[in-house]
């Protein structure tokens, strides 16, 4: 089976005044047809400037798409003309934000904002559009969706301006949605009503859905196959049980270990992973997790892995994991530090 | 030669700590008057106690009044009315300048915005030894134990003479807890001190905070909305919804045993790093958002999205009900 969306060798930089940050080095991507796929890193890894280049939202100048190609449906997205280029937002690929309060236009009101969508996209009437952004409005469980219509966005709250966004991105029946940490800016209660309407319209209408995140829980909550990003580079793909069960890159493994285990009493440390993320100002030549590895070998400071098999539909930019590797026994456990209570 | 060793029991000896809770608030009320005619229930009548060492998680949605009764309780806001006392020693109700100054050594807050929380015109030297000096330390003292703490929370001394933009947002946070904790307070309200950094982080803060309760014997209130953070960081937690507390109990008791409706759906909303648990769960989210809270009726502020709602709920404040030593619950349906 094709996918729906291939990226390939993405890299892209920018240009500041301490000079030139590779913020993504070289991604490659599949969005297969219907599924969650889930990319997950910590802030500055690259993740959301991954997807910023498929719709075309990096900021030229200063930024820079250096090389790669992303296809959808076998056609070229990027250096596309303007023109062309919007074709594909809104139509075939709809996007979510964070911060739906800042994304939203505050001197329009809701309806019109989704119903220039259709204007645009559509060639539909403005009565037209309406009646239809009415629909949209509803079918994300807005209640009084009409009479909402006619209200600006600060008159919603933060989970009522998520699902008008939703509505927005959905106008024009994308076959994706790009929901770019969709749920971060809200509380638990609200996020799990938005994750719910996520999976409901997912259902509804097939689309595929590109999640952003920081959130291994949403992750968890959400994905069918999962992307693991550090420093600008995928380090881990694979679908979602093997990546939390059996992990195969060390930055995973160690996220894990870093964050409590909802079980009954402090069955563990938390072991927090040890220094930052790599100066993308000057990326490592080796492995980006190479510093902060506990597992790392000379290798890894002198040449960047490439993407190994390590399972079914799973690999892993390891070199643990390349032939003639040594075995390392204690890489599927949480390690401990010698004096704690090593009782799981 | 009758000079014998002190007997074990030697730590019963030294200074005999308060038996009583070491923070208690009794009815603590923060309302502000926003408009003719209108109150805003920030803080509604708030009775808790935390312990000598323990760590109590204060957890509820944004706008539930967390921040707002940590701030009331140390005298950065002036409450309403109700009591608050430490160490057994009642909190004036309107906090001097002296007030402050006093309180300020055995009382600290870590902020929840670490770019917001620290003065970008003053250094790192500034910032974390201002206490001392204000407690009339020497500067060159200061200054030694301010190189002392940035190292016990994993800066170095070289930072002293930075300012705070040229740091990432978990070693602000550092610098936020050194500066906290450099006057050796007994007790520290963390607001929300990790919600602003990486998970790896996270941990990083978590367990200093842990290592420094035990060397220092600090008592905390840990004010997040992350709830399994919370559980694992806490002894006892307490589950605030608009301005009011709804139940209480051991984080465990709490987390795995919710008996208020709003704490059930609060946990079920909570998301775990574990898919297959996550398939198993039935995703019922809870219906409509937190309400306003100008000018509440009478009755139980979960009422109106309260799935188990019954008719006393509207009329009557819900009843606070013990389930078990350490358990208690603000609900209609256990009374």
């Amino acid at each position: 089976m094709s996918a729906l969306l291939t990226l390939e060798n993405l890299a892209v930089e920018f240009a500041t005044y301490g000079g030139v940050v590779e913020a993504v080095r070289g991604v490659d991507l599949e969005l297969n047809r219907g599924e969650t796929l889930a990319i997950v890193g910590e802030s500055g890894c690259g993740k959301s400037v991954t997807v910023q280049s498929i719709m075309g939202l990096i900021p030229m100048p200063p930024g820079r798409i250096t090389a790669g190609s992303a296809r959808l449906d076998g056609e070229e997205l990027l250096g596309l003309p303007a023109k062309e280029a919007n074709r594909f937002r809104g139509t075939k690929i709809g996007m979510i934000f964070q911060d739906p309060m800042t994304s939203l236009n505050p001197t329009m009101t809701i309806g019109d904002q989704i119903a220039e969508t259709l204007i645009v996209h559509r060639n539909m009437s403005r009565r037209a559009a309406r009646a239809q952004a009415a629909e949209l409005l509803d079918s994300t469980r807005i209640p009084e969706a009409r009479r909402r219509l006619d209200q600006y966005p600060f008159e919603f709250s933060g989970g009522m301006l998520q699902r008008a966004m939703i509505a927005q991105a959905l106008a024009c029946g994308p076959s994706i949605l790009i929901a770019d940490e969709p749920t971060t800016a809200l509380d638990v209660t609200i996020q799990a009503q938005i994750l719910e309407l996520m999976r409901e319209l997912q259902a509804e209408h097939g689309m595929s859905i590109l999640l952003i995140t920081h959130d291994l829980a949403v992750v968890a909550r959400m994905a069918n196959r999962v992307a693991v990003m550090y420093g600008g580079q995928i380090v881990e793909t694979g679908p979602v049980d093997d990546i939390f069960y059996q992990s195969a890159h060390p930055y995973m493994q160690g996220l894990k270990s870093a964050m409590p285990s909802n079980r009954g009493g402090r069955d563990k440390q938390l072991m927090p992973i040890e220094g930052s993320p790599p100066d993308l100002f000057a990326p490592p030549v080796g492995c980006a997790y190479g510093e902060r590895c506990p597992h790392a070998m000379n290798i890894c400071q002198r040449r960047n892995p490439s993407m190994t098999d390590v399972g079914p539909d799973h690999v892993a930019r390891c070199w643990l994991h390349a032939d003639g590797a040594p075995l390392v026994s204690t890489l599927h456990q949480p390690q401990h530090r010698p004096g704690d209570h090593a009782d799981d | 030669m009758t000079d014998t060793p002190p007997p074990a029991t030697r730590s019963l000896e030294t200074i005999p700590p308060n038996p009583g809770p070491l923070v208690e608030t009794d009815r603590l009320t923060k309302h502000f008057a926003i408009g003719p005619g209108q109150i805003l229930h920030a803080v509604d009548s708030v009775s808790l106690h935390i312990d000598n060492d323990e760590i109590l998680g204060l957890v509820g949605e944004s706008g539930s009044g967390k921040s707002t009764f940590g701030k009331t309780l140390i005298g950065l806001l002036q409450r309403t009315s109700g009591t608050a006392s430490f160490d057994g020693e009642p909190l004036p109700p309107r906090f001097a300048a002296a007030d402050h100054l006093r309180y300020a050594r055995s009382m600290q807050m870590i902020f929840q915005d670490p770019y917001l929380s620290l003065n970008p015109r003053m250094t790192v030297l500034d910032i974390v030894g201002e206490g001392l000096r204000l407690a009339g330390h020497s500067k060159s003292d200061a200054a030694e134990q301010v190189a002392m703490w940035l190292r016990r929370v994993g800066l170095s001394s070289d930072h002293m003479s930075r300012y705070s933009h040229e740091f990432s947002g978990g070693q602000r946070q550092r610098i936020g807890i050194a500066r906290a904790l450099i006057i050796e307070p007994r007790f520290v309200i963390c607001d929300e001190p990790i919600s602003a950094l990486d998970v790896s982080v996270q941990a990083q803060v978590v367990n200093l905070l842990d290592e420094l309760k035990d060397t220092l014997g600090l008592t905390l209130l840990f004010i997040a909305h992350d709830l399994s953070m919370v559980r694992y960081v806490s002894d006892r937690m307490a589950v605030m919804y608009l301005g009011a507390v709804v139940e209480t109990g051991s984080a465990d008791d709490v987390f795995f045993e919710p008996r208020h409706p709003y704490t059930e759906l609060l946990i079920d909303s909570n998301p775990e790093a574990d898919p297959r648990l996550e398939r198993s769960r039935a995703h019922v989210p809870i219906q409509g958002e937190i309400t306003s809270p100008i000018n509440l009726g009478p009755g139980c502020r979960f009422a109106d999205r309260c799935p188990k709602v019954i008719a006393p709920c509207r009329a009557e404040p819900p009843p606070e009900v013990i389930v078990s030593d350490s358990h208690s619950v603000s609900c209609h349906l256990y009374a």
